[in-house]
């Protein structure tokens, strides 16, 4: 069984994956209380399973782009967790598994979430010579900047609100397909399928040495 | 009290402590959520003094000092003040490494000391405020508006501040 957890951005999320299903999944939005809210949630789904920390096979964790002190608290409790207990560890990219219930659907996908105050995060997700692969690395940028960055037609999920909604529709018209709020919710079971299909695949991460990802600012480079 | 004003910028002096931070409080009154501050100024020219009225005005119940030692302190008010110091950040990368950019992008309020230190991280759109130790009491103050927003923020505040009080 596989734990997955998601507290990238004010949408947070868990799920316990495990023999080819889903066994629970939870989302919620958090107002960034993320340290307060994640270990009992975690604690009340595993006891609803009568699961023991020690008897998951593996976590799945959110790695970002996304807010700094959320990632920092979905990375240390899933270290904090796996350390002890031996259990694997796999990062996965907040934006993939935002991507993920659009792939191979006949069009790229335009990931996003937000960055705060009218920025985002962004990557584009496409077929390429049949596989299904990450076609523009992540970018901070705002929604009017995205509409510049996407020429072609998309599908365009995550944390989209009303306004970016109606935005991108105007700008883009028929070139720009939105899921509804709900179908593109980030899910912490897209998370914990592609952590799982990693871990199948022995694909796991260092313990010691896994970082959140991070859209950095292009002044810090300098 | 004299002021001068443009829609960039407004310069005054305050007399002591209390009107600086009285002026501060007034400032406070008027803000919204999301704005970033920078208080600029040597040790002891007002920086904190003005944060405190900052935390009045936005009816924080505990007393905001400062942040030194800490780089943040968070209070409840009206709206949530992230009183910031960056007194011991030396570069940008620094400054990111401890997640400034989630308070600067957050719904709060950022009142940061010592943000000349990272001006490159600041988002351009900002009020920056420069304090100058003129002697024992007095101080001048020029606050400078970037963007429509501060610019607004700054004419609001000389009113209130300036015009509609014959004394403040």
């Amino acid at each position: 069984m596989l734990l997955a957890i998601d507290t990238a951005t004010h949408y947070a999320g868990l799920a316990l994956y495990g023999q080819g299903q889903v066994w629970a999944e939870e989302s919620w939005h958090s107002a960034m209380t993320h340290t307060i809210e994640l270990m009992p949630r975690i604690q009340r789904m595993l006891n609803t399973h009568r699961l023991e920390v020690e008897s998951l096979t593996g976590i799945g964790v959110s790695l970002g782009p996304g807010s700094f002190t959320g990632l920092r608290i979905g990375l240390a409790a899933a270290k904090g967790m796996a350390l002890p207990n031996h259990l694997s560890l796999i990062g996965v990219s907040t934006l993939e598994a935002v991507a993920y219930p659009f792939r191979g659907g006949g069009l790229p996908v335009w990931a996003i979430i937000q960055a705060g105050r009218g920025r985002i995060g962004v990557a584009c997700y496409d077929q390429v010579k049949g596989e299904w692969t990450r076609s523009i690395p992540p970018a901070l940028t705002t929604f009017e900047g995205l509409c510049e960055l996407a020429t072609v037609p998309a599908i365009f999920t995550g944390e989209i609100d009303d306004r970016a909604s109606s935005l991108l529709q105007d700008r883009l018209g028929q070139a720009a397909t939105i899921p509804s709020p709900a179908m593109r919710l980030r899910r912490a079971a897209y998370l914990a399928e592609l952590a799982a299909t990693r871990l199948a695949q022995h694909d796991v991460d260092s313990i010691a040495t896994l970082a959140p990802i991070y859209l950095q600012h292009p002044a810090a480079e300098s | 009290m004299a002021s001068i004003f443009n829609q960039q910028t407004l310069d005054f002096f305050s007399h002591s402590e209390a009107q600086t931070r009285r002026l501060g409080m007034r400032l406070g009154e008027l803000l919204e959520g999301g704005e970033v501050i920078a208080l600029q100024g040597e040790l002891g020219s007002g920086k904190t003094r003005w944060a405190q009225g900052v935390g009045q005005g936005l009816q924080v119940g505990q007393a905001v000092t400062s942040p030194t030692f800490t780089l943040v302190n968070e209070y409840s008010g009206r709206l949530t003040l992230y009183h910031i110091d960056l007194y011991r950040i030396n570069h940008a990368a620094e400054a990111l490494a401890f997640g400034l950019e989630d308070y600067l992008y957050d719904d709060g309020v950022c009142l940061i000391e010592w943000a000349e230190r990272v001006t490159r991280i600041i988002p351009a759109d900002r009020l920056w405020i420069t304090f100058y130790h003129l002697d024992e009491t007095k101080r001048r103050i020029t606050m400078h508006a970037a963007g429509d927003r501060y610019q607004q923020l700054l004419k609001d505040f000389q009113y209130i501040a300036f015009r509609a009080r014959s004394s403040i």
